[in-house]
């Protein structure tokens, strides 16, 4: 058995100005933004647990259709990301796609097979807070980037 | 003020199976939240409640804060509407809709 804890949620949003204005404005959030063309979005991602995710163009790889609104993903943390796949594989689940963030974290999205909702694992290391991994910035920075990620496409190409 | 992501409220067809499998898959240990069993409680902030027809996957994020009256005060002024003022566990919760994170969002006193 992997060892993992429920650790974030994306949600969905129409206005991702609005909602990272409103989450600093009421709750002292802040926020990375990644651009990430290649998948038409964009992410706001900060240290709360919450993630923000607005379409913003073409969606070539079809991960719109995994979301279940209002969650675009439910992120799974794990100490071991290859026992974790081996695991939820075991289980009958299978990787839909995975890419390595910025910071260089691997996250492998399972898909919505998983009680219908968009499952996605990661494995972020140690000494550094969430934000700091994923994206190589800190969240003080209010930082925009572009993000082209190579996504392996779990064999469906 | 500190506001503080502290729950997530999530509805799925089939509370237990999910737990089961999260317990068996990542060692996660679910117990339950209410008197009836319906809803379970996750070690991680997360609880699994029954999905109702046409409903949502996910039912509410819950935020404590501090500075209760100031949050309050804050969401009005950003639009938002308050659907419920209770008292739940002794510690007085509001819940809010119409926000830009397009989900229902519950304060929740903190002090």
């Amino acid at each position: 058995m992997s060892s993992g804890r429920l650790d974030r949620i994306a949600l969905i949003v129409d206005d991702l100005e609005a909602a990272m204005a409103l989450a600093g404005a009421i709750f002292d959030m802040a926020f990375v933004v990644l651009h990430v063309d290649t998948m038409g979005l964009r992410v706001a991602i900060g240290e709360s647990g919450l993630e923000l995710v607005e379409k913003t163009g073409p969606d070539p790889i079809a991960v719109e259709r995994i979301w279940r609104a209002p969650i675009a993903s439910l992120e799974v943390r794990v100490d071991d990301i290859d026992a974790a796949i081996a695991a939820m594989k075991t289980a009958g689940y299978e990787v839909h796609h995975s890419l390595v963030t910025p910071g260089g974290v691997p996250k492998v999205q399972m898909g919505n097979a998983f009680h219908d909702l968009p499952t996605l694992l990661y494995a972020a290391p140690p000494g550094k807070t969430y934000v700091e991994a994923v994206t190589g910035r800190s969240a003080t920075q209010s930082a925009f980037a572009d993000y082209t990620p190579a996504i392996d496409w779990a064999g469906r190409q | 003020m500190s506001a503080r992501l502290t729950r997530i409220a999530l509805a799925v067809r089939d509370p237990a199976a999910m737990a089961a499998d999260l317990g068996a898959v990542f060692g996660m240990a679910f117990a339950p939240a209410d008197e009836d069993c319906s809803k379970l409680r996750g070690p991680d902030g997360y609880d699994l409640a029954p999905l109702q027809a046409n409903g949502a996957p996910l039912q509410a994020l819950v935020f404590s804060v501090s500075a209760f009256e100031e949050t309050a005060a804050r969401l009005e002024r950003a639009g938002a509407i308050c659907t419920a003022d209770r008292i739940t566990d002794g510690r007085r919760e509001m819940t809010w809709i119409g926000t830009a994170l397009n989900v229902p969002v519950i304060i929740r006193d903190d002090p």
